[in-house]
């Protein structure tokens, strides 16, 4: 049976104020309904009036996902009632959205893009005494009430999860390089995903936070999906919430149908001419997107396709590192190894995103230069480097304070081993050389399986023919 | 019998800038004549009793002005006449408001309308109707009934704000006996003033003379960044307009403004009107507007659905009607709704509801959006040619509300056909007296071209001036 | 499905419950009535030919006006209307 996947993803513009009001979109240590007017608590005899800016961010959107922009474009009211919404209509765009008919490259699959359009995003409700289906009452903090989303429509074009993530991550990263969107404000990026399998109908799963939940929901309701096909019960159009603790959809309402919602022109706002000029304006202050960027460490760094896409494609910030890394190490080869194969794992196994980590570009060239000077060995760079990300201290210090802990420099390790192992020692010095290997096993183990094994050797070698070498101790 | 009196404005703002005045005492006497004609006609819903005189030296200082209850007054309740905004205090002033309060004019109260300006009779405000001066029995008009009826009634010195959608000002203007003026949509700034149907809503005056409407828009009037329909053109003083001579000022007549369903006696006043007019220089002719039958219906949709989608947001959780929270979202604002709306309200609602489904939208909604740009091509036509059109302002005269109450609503609606093409392709009117017909006012609607409130006020002005039989 | 060719009472009850309005059956047996007899009188609109006519969202001509993107704050207490509230939360009724 096909799986059908489409996404509603709506990107919380980054602007300075909301998208009908001057009030501001940074909440950061405000208490609730702080960030409020009379126009975004849709008081009686309150206007709206846009922000250009939010135009500004959606014809960029619009034109990285190579949509045909809308040359005349106005505002509409979708019609519904629901306590997050001030006026209980919410200022949207319904026939002709800023961008249409665009598509965005993932891998080797073409994910058409069906819209882009911009609207206000709603307050946020805190269900008290339960969750969405079982709370006695809820609050209301309009601090986000208003804030400008672009809403990106795909088609139906995913087969399965593992695309839509690949989707979700190419276009976070398109967003962030565009600079629209704020990746480390949480629920700046909100999904909502249509599921059907084929012959079924469509059930739309809303308001999921985070890619992970979004793979976690989609196969949580396939699975869901299917059972329900093999129990010949039919799958009915409806809406549903994800629950991220449980891991689980639940039915949340019978969804208003289309019709329902009573598309009227919003005739506070004037039409939206967008001719050639401002078009110009917008696109020659583009910065370098995804791809070009892939394009340009192939050519600049030497990297390998794969290699670009994954630093460029997973996050703008950790291509930013990436570069940042190369500009003070040089060698970008190696930065490229050490970040993909093992920052990057380090991370996800964490789930953080290298800009909200503790990761520095000093700290980590640190790490990779105590490797080229033998001061650690690439072994144990590995495991160092899950210590780091977790505390984001410098590897010298981490290193250093272990040392504290017992271990002991070099070349009292090799003296203290070569003192309780005379036999050895002897051997070694008699020419046999597979003693060797004994030795720096035991060093190894009083530094605590720090050092480089070319040192050791060379420590020992150096005790051997040093001035106590031989006298008892 | 109540007569027509002329303005009492011009001299009070002459009295006051050239001699020392107790402000004080003009408000408190202005105050206890209000609740007299509270006493007798109701057309309050509320009187302030706090009116003070800001913006010494302004161009209104002193001057008492009532505003109609869906205009937001800072500090003063304001309830667009429904009882779901009962005990709502804004906490703002509407645009139009604070222009006048920051030139001397004082808030000496809110004046009552039908809820929402969902009417032409002022019947249907959730606190009380306001009667005729000209007989108790009667209606004032609406939507902006108490505005017209403080200005046909009151002995002091005083200039009404009130708001059209399809005719508000106009009706209540012909049927007091008043003078109203409806500016092109625009020209006054809506912030702040509660929607009832927003491409339409116009802030307009009710006064006793042109002069005072001319007056008063030039304070209103300009560009608000607060509101992002109102026109950049800028504001002038009207005033200058006011004339006595109308040499080379075209009118045209329009057929379908005089057919049978006009009372007589108002298309004979009108008539005589034109030939008086005549004689001061202008040149009258005969026009067809054959869209004119499509304007009701179609003026009906547009402002159902606007109308529908603006009431959504009362709903008993941020200001005015509350209820005890129980039950869930949709239980507990279908309860507060329909406690707070009265029965014109719902009645839009459902109308306005069912227009914008999807499968009508484009059969009604959409379809009357088109009508509108062939009305408006029509009144642009004429314009080419024509200076102003002047027409009956009401088909008929103030009725009784016994009559009103035996009214179906498609009756009542139908009132509006003089009205509703000017209001909703956005061209300015303004409704003059034109005497009694038995003891009732009648009135003349002059229309013009957008931005062309001059036309209105020249001839206007000399209207004023015209005897009748 | 309703099917909203018919004005009776089950459109009534649909656009009521989208409307969030409680009807009673007078009421609805009423507006119904009226609605049909307003709709009657309102089919005159489809004498008018529209074919490429473009509506008019607003009656005067009126475009690209917009702010810039400054954040201001507005000082004023949203509270103050509302009888519902809670910790500087506005409260409201549950969802389900």
């Amino acid at each position: 049976m096909e799986v059908m996947i489409g996404l509603e993803v709506h990107c919380q513009l980054d602007t300075k104020s909301k998208l009908f009001c001057s009030d501001s979109t940074d909440h950061h240590g405000k208490p609730p309904n702080a960030d409020t007017c009379p126009i975004c608590l849709g008081f009686p005899g309150s206007k709206p009036k846009v922000n250009k800016k939010a135009i500004d961010y959606a014809i960029m959107i619009g034109m990285a996902l190579n949509c045909k922009i809308a040359e005349r474009m106005w505002f509409s009211r979708k019609t519904y009632f629901y306590p997050d919404l001030p006026k209980n209509f919410q200022i949207t765009q319904y026939e002709v959205p800023v961008a249409s008919d665009g598509y965005l490259n993932v891998g080797s699959s073409r994910i058409r893009i069906r819209r882009v359009h911009i609207e206000e995003d709603p307050a946020r409700l805190v269900h008290m005494g339960g969750d969405i289906t079982s709370a006695e009452y809820v609050l209301i903090d309009y601090n986000r009430s208003g804030t400008p989303l672009a809403e990106i429509v795909t088609e139906p074009d995913f087969k399965n999860t593992k695309d839509v993530r690949a989707f979700l991550q190419k276009l976070a990263s398109m967003l962030e390089h565009l600079g629209v969107y704020d990746s480390s404000e949480e629920g700046s990026l909100r999904i909502d995903a249509n599921v059907s399998i084929e012959g079924g109908e469509r059930v739309e799963v809303k308001n999921i936070s985070g890619f992970e939940n979004v793979e976690k929901a989609l196969n949580y309701e396939i699975v869901r999906q299917n059972g329900m096909r093999r129990m010949e019960v039919e799958v009915e159009r409806e809406t549903r919430h994800f629950d991220a603790e449980s891991r689980t959809t639940k039915s949340l309402r019978k969804k208003e149908t289309e019709d329902e919602y009573g598309y009227i022109f919003e005739p506070d706002l004037p039409e939206i001419h967008i001719n050639g000029n401002w078009m110009e304006n917008v696109r020659s202050a583009m910065p370098e997107l995804p791809d070009q960027r892939v394009a340009r460490f192939v050519r600049e760094y030497g990297l390998t396709d794969y290699s670009a896409g994954v630093i460029v494609y997973t996050d703008k910030r950790l291509a930013d590192f990436f570069e940042g890394c190369c500009r003070i190490y040089g060698r970008p080869a190696e930065v490229a190894n050490w970040t993909i194969n093992y920052l990057l794992k380090s991370l996800n196994w964490r789930s953080e995103r290298i800009g909200a980590s503790k990761v520095r570009e000093e700290t980590f060239v640190e790490l990779l230069q105590m490797i080229d000077s033998g001061e650690i060995t690439e072994r144990y760079a590995k495991e160092l480097i899950k210590e780091y990300v977790d505390s984001g201290e410098s590897p010298r210090k981490i290193v250093g304070m272990e040392g504290d802990g017992g271990a002991a420099p070099l070349e009292e390790a090799v003296a203290k081993v070569a003192a309780e192992n005379r036999a050895a020692v002897e051997e070694l010095r008699a020419g046999k050389g597979e003693v060797m290997g004994f030795l720096i096993g035991r060093v190894l183990a009083e530094t605590g399986k720090r050092g480089d094994p070319k040192a050791i050797r060379e420590a020992i070698m150096n005790y051997l023919n040093g001035p106590e070498a031989g006298m008892p101790r | 019998m109540f007569g027509l009196i002329k303005s009492l404005v011009k001299d009070h703002l002459y009295t006051l800038k050239s001699t020392k005045f107790d402000t004080e005492g003009f408000i408190e006497d202005v105050l206890a004549k209000s609740r007299r004609l509270q006493e007798q006609y109701s057309p309050f819903i509320a009187i302030n009793d706090s009116a003070n005189a800001e913006g010494a030296g302004g161009m209104l200082y002193g001057l008492p002005v009532s505003v109609k209850d869906n205009i937001c007054t800072r500090g003063l309740q304001t309830t667009a006449g429904s009882r779901i905004l009962e005990g709502y205090v804004p906490p703002f002033d509407a645009t139009a408001v604070a222009k006048v309060r920051q030139v001397g004019g004082i808030v000496i109260g809110k004046t009552a309308m039908d809820e929402f300006g969902f009417g032409t009779f002022a019947t249907t405000c959730a606190y009380g109707v306001p009667k005729n001066p000209f007989d108790k029995d009667r209606s004032c008009g609406g939507s902006s009934g108490g505005a017209a009826c403080v200005t046909a009634a009151a002995d002091f010195p005083h200039i009404a704000l009130a708001q059209s959608t399809g005719g508000s000002i106009t009706a209540p203007a012909a049927f007091t006996g008043t003078v109203g003026l409806t500016p092109t949509y625009g020209r006054v700034s809506r912030y702040g003033l509660i929607d009832f149907s927003n491409s339409m809503d116009k802030i307009g005056v009710i006064s006793r003379c042109v002069y005072d409407s001319a007056l008063m828009l030039s304070v209103m009037s300009g560009y608000d960044p607060l509101d992002s329909t109102s026109s950049a053109m800028p504001s002038q003083d009207y005033t200058k307009y006011m004339t006595d001579s109308l040499v080379g000022v075209r009118i045209a007549v329009p057929r379908e403004y005089f057919s049978d369903v006009v009372d007589r006696r108002i298309s004979e006043r009108v008539m005589d009107a034109l030939a008086q007019l005549e004689d001061c220089g202008a040149t009258y002719e005969s026009v067809s507007l054959a869209t004119t039958k499509y304007a009701i219906a179609a003026y009906y949709l547009i402002a159902v659905s606007e109308a529908s989608t603006n009431l959504a947001k009362y709903c008993g959780l941020r200001y005015g009607l509350h209820d005890s929270i129980d039950g869930n979202f949709d239980a507990y604002f279908s309860k507060v709704r329909s406690e707070g709306f009265g029965e014109e309200a719902k009645r839009r609602i459902i109308l306005g509801t069912f227009a914008r489904l999807a499968g009508f939208r484009d059969a009604y909604y959409l379809k009357a959006l088109k009508v509108r740009t062939k009305i408006i091509e029509e009144f642009k036509e004429v314009f080419r040619k024509f200076d102003v059109i002047a027409t009956p302002s009401m088909p008929i005269l103030p009725p009784r509300f016994s009559e009103i109450e035996r009214m179906a609503p498609i009756e009542k609606y139908n009132v509006d056909l003089l009205t509703t093409a000017p209001n909703m392709a956005g061209v300015p009117t303004l409704s003059v007296p034109t005497g009694t017909v038995g003891g009732l006012p009648s009135g003349m609607q002059l229309i013009a071209d957008h931005f062309r409130e001059d036309a209105l006020v020249k001839v206007g002005s000399v209207c004023e001036g015209l005897k009748w039989k | 499905m309703v099917d909203y060719t018919r004005i009776d009472g089950a459109l009534m009850d649909r656009l009521a419950k989208i409307a969030k309005l409680n009807l009673t059956e007078e009421e609805s047996v009423s507006y119904a009535q009226q609605l049909k007899d307003i709709l009657e009188v309102f089919k005159v609109l489809d004498e008018v030919d529209t074919k490429d006519v473009r509506p008019s969202f607003q009656p005067t001509k009126i475009e690209n006006i917009w702010r810039e993107d400054l954040a201001e704050a507005h000082e004023w207490s949203p509270l103050e209307s509302t009888r519902h509230s809670e910790n500087l939360y506005f409260k409201g009724p549950k969802i389900v």
